[in-house]
């Protein structure tokens, strides 16, 4: 039942994220227009949005060619890798989505990242760490964990996140700009300005990219718990994926992923576990990935 | 007279969204019992192969025979998704058996075709466990749907019934096979 619970709340969490970053974007924009000039402010959040929307098309586009040749991953054959071919054929029967291209990362380390706009253009990558150290049902339950990320369209929805989030970023950053050049334009629409609003809103639109960040990390954890229960629910079987996230805690290795240049700071947040932090436990607002003890007990206990 | 009108057609769209979601989960249901009977179909073609191959070196195993031959027959009279199942359990027990008492016999272990004919009948068991997982899902999702306030009233309007689990109800076929040498 817990499984379902999981399915459902995450779902609603990310709808709260999404209306959370458009209030934020809506309020900056206020305090912006109701201190200075209105014009002024919609034309500023019309370009912001405009360069974040460009910045991430061509990277949504493209995520699964550009994540794929950063990691150097290649392609399996049925012949070569047939064990984890079977597997991901297996677990694409059971998710109900068409087979994705499997890739093999060639590392010790044990990762696996899913990536692809949609389930018909999607890829899921393993490294040879992994293959080597897990069971037939931690593989299982890895491989169902990515594939819930393409199942759920969790592309998508981060990229969704990284344009509002750039959105506040670019903004933020033009409206402090013309702050510091231009003064306060007030035409003469409020006489009296309001000093406290003045600073709220000087406040909003400095904290804004920080706040963008957590919503966007909260997202991006609700994301991953959703992935979990999902991969449980298509599997019928969520202990091996717990199996598998202890064993991916056992061997993470930073500096070594480090060292190796399969991932980079950008791209760290869409493996199953971060390869990049040293702590998997930590419980932090800009944690990519939940802390891995609560999501391997959340596992147990469906 | 707009309030009305307004509430009106807020109903209409709702029952028009509520009847085209179930018509869609219905459907998921009738996919992904496609899927198990495509793979239990290739399981059942397969069988003739498999009992030529070892009819030769085992023929006087007359329980392994029997067994098979009894599955492959429930499989052809099944009718509603509980025979399916059924018959499903009836045949995995049987082929256990026969590997079972194949171990004891090196020159069929060895030979070729039988060889093959095990890899792709442990692949075929395989992709209908996998195939059975997402079917229950499914019907999960279509019973719970049914169920629920207020769907289920537009459900019971347009007659759309539940489905049943691909499960096994006796306790009896859910016991482990007893392998007599």
């Amino acid at each position: 039942m817990e499984m379902y619970r999981q399915i459902s709340k995450n779902k609603y969490k990310t709808v709260l994220f999404l209306l959370l970053f458009i209030a934020l974007i809506v309020t900056v924009t206020f305090a912006f227009s109701y201190n200075y000039s209105p014009d002024t402010a919609y034309s500023f959040t019309l370009i912001a949005f405009i360069i974040a929307l460009a910045g991430s098309s061509f990277t949504y586009y493209y995520s699964d060619k550009l994540l794929l040749k950063m990691a150097n991953a290649h392609p399996v054959s049925k012949e070569k890798d047939p064990y984890l071919y079977h597997t991901v054929e297996g677990v694409a029967l059971a998710a109900g989505l068409p087979v994705p291209q499997a890739y093999v990362i060639e590392t010790d380390i044990p990762n696996a990242f899913a990536t692809g706009r949609n389930p018909q253009n999607s890829a899921v990558a393993v490294t040879r760490g992994l293959l080597n150290i897990m069971n037939r049902e931690e593989l299982e339950g890895v491989i169902a964990h990515e594939m819930s990320h393409i199942k759920n369209y969790d592309i998508l929805y981060s990229s969704i996140a990284i344009v509002l989030a750039g959105t506040l970023v670019y903004l933020s950053s033009i409206m402090r700009r013309s702050l510091f050049f231009g003064g306060g334009r007030n035409r003469g629409r409020n006489n009296k300005s309001n000093p406290i609003i003045l600073a709220v809103g000087l406040v909003a639109i400095i904290i804004a990219p920080l706040i963008a960040r957590v919503i966007q990390m909260a997202m991006s954890r609700g994301r991953e718990y959703l992935a979990d229960a999902t991969a449980a629910r298509i599997l019928g079987y969520p202990l091996g994926l717990a199996s598998a996230l202890d064993k991916l805690a056992k061997y993470n290795n930073p500096r070594q992923a480090q060292e190796e240049g399969f991932v980079n700071e950008a791209t760290a947040g869409l493996f199953i576990v971060n390869p990049l932090t040293k702590n998997l436990n930590v419980d932090s607002l800009f944690s990519t990935h939940p802390p891995l003890e609560r999501r391997v007990s959340l596992l147990r206990d469906m | 007279m707009w309030i009305a009108l307004a509430i009106a057609g807020a109903i209409i769209l709702f029952l028009i969204f509520t009847y085209n979601r179930l018509i869609l989960l219905k459907n998921a249901v009738k996919n992904s019992w496609a899927t198990i009977d495509t793979q239990l179909q290739r399981r059942y073609d397969l069988i003739p192969n498999l009992v030529e191959t070892v009819k030769g070196y085992i023929a006087h195993e007359k329980g392994v025979f029997e067994a098979i031959t009894q599955a492959r027959t429930a499989f052809m009279n099944a009718g509603s998704v509980k025979e399916t199942a059924q018959a499903e359990n009836m045949m995995a027990g049987a082929l256990k058996t026969l590997f079972a008492v194949s171990e004891n016999y090196p020159d069929l272990k060895a030979s070729q075709n039988f060889m093959m004919l095990q890899e792709e009948l442990a692949g075929t068991e395989n992709k209908i466990s996998y195939a059975r997982q997402r079917y229950n899902n499914s019907v999960m999702d279509y019973n719970v749907a049914i169920q629920r306030f207020p769907t289920n009233i537009i459900a019971g309007f347009f007659n759309f019934r539940e489905s049943d689990f691909f499960e096994v109800d006796n306790e009896e076929a859910r016991k482990p096979v007893k392998v007599k040498f």
